[in-house]
């Protein structure tokens, strides 16, 4: 009886009875009768006999429908509102590569915008208008002394 | 005679002849490598005087006087780019140049503030 919901009901139209059997000998301890009609359930599950096991004869068991439940959406509600044969065309391809390639231009133009501003606030030396054609540049390091000469003494 | 691989070969920057001169060196490096005709020569005595320790840049083969202006003009750019660069404290009056702090040069070629 343990499996009855506390919510259950008994239908029957002649009446049952509810047995309760000891699990060791067998013997019926009691019996209490159920009347006809549409009996809750409730009552009788308080009646717990210790050692005994309850048996429900004559009498139908109806559990309460589950509150809980999957509405279905019906048939083809999945299904796609797009054209199924549709395939893009070559034109279409083209244009996505173009426009693909209009956007990575125009970013490296930007970029190429953005460092030629900052070269050009850079400060730097101005070149001499009239560089010298000859430069004898004296080198700091000193030259590598030769090899000394025999002494004349 | 301006090109790059010139100015590497002559313009070698010595680093063991104390800060003032690896300074000079670099600023007449980089005017010579615009083209500008730049020599240096260290000027005042720093202990005699209590100046600072200074030089003096000027035009090749002429007297330690005013520079024209174009070449006063690169000259004072040419100073200004090295001690950003080096992040030197110099201080600079026409076309003499010094040393605001003393330096020490590391042998990796770094100005570093001697205390």
């Amino acid at each position: 009886m343990t499996n009855i919901h506390r919510k259950a009901v008994f239908l029957s139209a002649a009446g049952g009875r509810i047995d309760f059997v000891h699990d060791e000998s067998g013997e019926l301890l009691a019996s209490v009768a159920i009347p006809p009609g549409r009996i809750d359930a409730a009552p009788y599950l308080d009646i717990e006999i210790e050692g005994a096991t309850a048996e429900i004869i004559d009498v139908a068991v109806v559990n309460p429908r589950s509150a809980y439940g999957a509405v279905e959406y019906g048939e083809g509600s999945f299904d796609t509102a797009a054209n199924p044969e549709f395939q893009p065309t070559p034109a279409s391809a083209l244009e996505a590569d173009m426009r693909h390639m209009m956007r990575k231009l125009q970013g490296t133009e930007k970029r190429l915008q953005a460092r030629m501003a900052a070269l050009d606030t850079l400060e730097r030396i101005p070149d001499n208008p009239e560089p010298l054609i000859e430069a004898p540049a004296p080198s700091p390091e000193p030259a590598p002394v030769p090899s000394p000469a025999p002494a004349a003494e | 005679m301006t090109s790059r691989r010139y100015i590497k070969r002559v313009w070698r920057v010595p680093k063991d002849r104390g800060a003032l001169e690896y300074f000079a060196t670099l600023v007449v490096k980089a005017l010579v490598k615009h083209g500008w005709p730049a020599r240096w020569k260290p000027c005042g005595d720093p202990e005699a005087d209590g100046w600072l320790d200074g030089f003096v840049i000027y035009e090749q083969g002429k007297d330690t006087g005013d520079l024209p202006p174009d070449f006063q003009n690169a000259t004072e750019i040419a100073v200004r780019i090295v001690a950003r660069t080096y992040r030197v404290d110099v201080t600079q009056h026409y076309n003499w140049v010094g040393l605001n702090r003393p330096y020490v040069v590391t042998t990796s070629g770094h100005f570093k503030e001697e205390k």
